[in-house]
């Protein structure tokens, strides 16, 4: 979004002007959705129930919104994650984190280089459920900025150039974030799958 | 063989595009309807600028309850409510606490004021308010330091902006820093005794929090939540030391009501202080997220916004631009250009020039030897961002003699309120 249409929206949320609401709507609702179902998995009953919650609390604290600490799109985003986060603490998510911990010990090849990609994921295992079960898990333990700039670089296709236009920062700055956000992606898979809570569990 | 970069990001980007498997388009209609729903809450919540509107929230919970998915996802909630209820009941005989009651109460909280002691002190060294807006997201932060190290100070931070009195040096500096907005918001964080506990809840559940909960039978004694933290997982970035922090909850309420932190040293652990939670949701005295008001007339305004010091960082990285001004600010020094130097060194308060200026004519640097790669300078535990300590060496000319001088203490670090500015920090003393 451009930088004067996003200080438009803020200064007319700020007055309280419902076009300004709208116009926010319009521009990041189908993202918001696709970001959550990401996140949560497109065939999750509750993603409508999360974008919901998501643009409830937007629109009762849009008023408060301040572009000096971040963009719109970081803050909706934001919100987006504390609701996926306070849905998962509702969930169980044990038994299908163990499930794909299984499968990815049975896996033969270099797991080590596939994630650090250094060599190709075999296409069977890119298309397991299981692969992108702890993708999301590994995501969903970074903070918004990660994985907004993950999903945005590496699942949108967006350019750094892109990314430093919507986060107002510079190229340099993107590629810093985005080399330290890979690498907590990594550390985050990494622990998922060496250290699954309850395994011992699981193993009985 | 060398990888190229390209194919790396293709390979990880497959690796990362997996999230969009079984890809179905949003629904258009339930969009629609929730842009008109969220648009009425915005026009009610603007114009109450207060309560929340339970007509929009019902008309919504309508739409969604009108989806078949959801009608099917309703009924086997039916089903799972029903499962986890005789499961409950079977548990109750044990323990009727669950952490997420408490998690659960503390979402709605607001207004939360709060304290810190250090071990065998009744007397608070930190105190701090924090205000959320409706979403949850914190709104206004106020932290007072009693005795901290010497001095007395107060930050506030509301709208970005943060107010920041020194009450030994009689000033109040004023600036807007994106960092130390990130601070405030990590410090809530932190300390919110929700968050904590959410954070404690979340850690378990990935196995690196164990948690052992004691519930008293004596209703008015609290609920305890003994946590051990396992090494380098109580700060999520660097390492850190296996910490214990024991809860209190109240067994009414299901709030907190203090945390006690302990290290563990040698095999023992030992406290390093204790958060206390009196308030919560009680309403804070008007102009407590403004010093303006509350600072003496005789305290002194710093502006920092309008100073014009440092280097500008341009595209250099953080290493880079510490090298830079530490070495720009020494040639300056050496070829006597005192108003560079102390440009580049930077300074809060414009009287100050005058002391710097005379401290540096003293320091007779004739070369630089060595300007060697930054390091960061604190402890994993604290936040080291946008501070780096360099590491230089000099000749200097003392009594006739040509001397080597390595430096202590030279830091350099981005100007508060001007991200793409770095300037120099340091004694600068023999």
């Amino acid at each position: 979004m451009h930088k004067n249409t996003e200080r438009e929206i803020a200064k007319g949320l700020q007055q309280g002007d419902r076009r300004a609401w709208l116009q926010l709507y319009e521009a990041y609702a189908e993202s918001v959705w696709k970001n959550v179902a990401r996140l949560m998995g497109f065939d999750c009953p509750a993603v409508a129930d999360v974008v919901q919650e998501t643009f409830l609390a937007a629109a009762r604290s849009a008023k408060n919104f301040d572009p000096r600490r971040g963009s719109l799109w970081m803050w909706l985003w934001g919100i987006a994650r504390r609701q996926i986060a306070l849905y998962y603490r509702k969930q169980d998510p044990k038994s299908l984190l163990a499930q794909a911990k299984s499968w990815w010990d049975s896996l033969d090849g270099q797991k080590v280089d596939w994630i650090n990609a250094n060599s190709d994921t075999p296409p069977e295992v890119l298309e397991a459920r299981e692969l992108a079960g702890l993708v999301r898990f590994a995501l969903s333990q970074l903070s918004d900025e990660y994985q907004a700039l993950l999903l945005a670089k590496y699942v949108d296709g967006q350019s750094v150039k892109e990314m430093a236009n919507n986060m107002e920062c510079s190229s340099a700055a993107v590629t810093s974030k985005l080399a330290r956000a890979r690498k907590a992606f990594r550390a985050a898979f990494r622990k998922l799958t060496q250290s699954m809570p309850n395994t011992k569990e699981v193993s009985l | 063989m060398m990888t190229n970069n390209n194919e790396k990001d293709k390979r990880f980007s497959k690796l990362l595009s997996t999230v969009e498997k079984g890809k179905v388009l949003p629904d258009k209609q339930f969009l629609a309807q929730l842009q008109e729903q969220s648009a009425r809450e915005f026009e009610a919540y603007s114009a109450r600028n207060g309560t929340h509107s339970q007509t929009a929230t019902i008309s919504i919970w309508r739409i969604i309850m009108k989806k078949p998915i959801t009608k099917i996802a309703a009924a086997a909630a039916v089903i799972l409510i029903a499962v986890l209820g005789i499961s409950l009941l079977q548990n109750s005989a044990t323990t009727a606490y669950a952490i997420e009651q408490t998690i659960e109460v503390g979402q709605d909280v607001r207004y939360l004021h709060f304290y810190y002691v250090s071990p065998d002190s009744n007397i608070p060294d930190k105190e701090a308010w924090l205000e959320y807006d409706d979403s949850g997201q914190i709104k206004n932060t106020r932290v007072n330091w009693y005795n901290w190290g010497g001095k007395d100070m107060v930050s506030v931070w509301k709208e970005g902006k943060t107010q920041y009195w020194e009450k030994n040096k009689k000033t109040l500096k004023l600036f807007e820093d994106e960092i130390y907005t990130k601070k405030c918001v990590g410090f809530a964080k932190r300390y919110d005794p929700t968050r904590t506990v959410e954070n404690m809840y979340d850690l378990e559940r990935k196995g690196d929090v164990e948690i052992e909960i004691q519930e008293p039978a004596d209703k008015t004694d609290p609920i305890i939540l003994t946590c051990t933290y396992l090494p380098n997982t109580f700060i999520t970035e660097g390492t850190s030391p296996q910490v214990r922090e024991i809860v209190f909850v109240d067994q009414v309420t299901k709030l907190v009501t203090s945390i006690e932190g302990y290290q563990l040293i040698d095999d023992k652990y030992v406290g390093y202080g204790v958060w206390k939670y009196p308030d919560y949701d009680t309403l804070f005295e008007p102009g407590i997220f403004d010093l303006e008001e509350e600072v003496p007339a005789d305290v002194k305004r710093l502006n920092l916004m309008t100073l014009d010091i440092g280097l500008e960082r341009t595209d250099l990285t953080e290493k880079e631009i510490a090298v830079k001004v530490v070495r720009s600010f020494l040639q300056a020094l050496i070829v006597e250009d005192y108003d560079r130097a102390i440009k580049i060194y930077g300074y809060e308060d414009p009287d100050e020039k005058e002391g710097l200026r005379k401290r540096f004519e003293k320091l007779n640097i004739v070369r630089i030897i060595s300007v060697d790669d930054p390091v960061f300078p604190c402890s994993p535990r604290m936040d080291s961002s946008g501070k780096l300590e360099v590491p230089c060496k000099v000749e200097l000319e003392e009594d006739g003699q040509i001397i080597e001088w390595q430096i202590e203490g030279v830091f350099a670090q981005r100007v508060i309120g001007h991200p793409n500015r770095w300037c120099v920090k340091g004694k600068f003393e023999k």
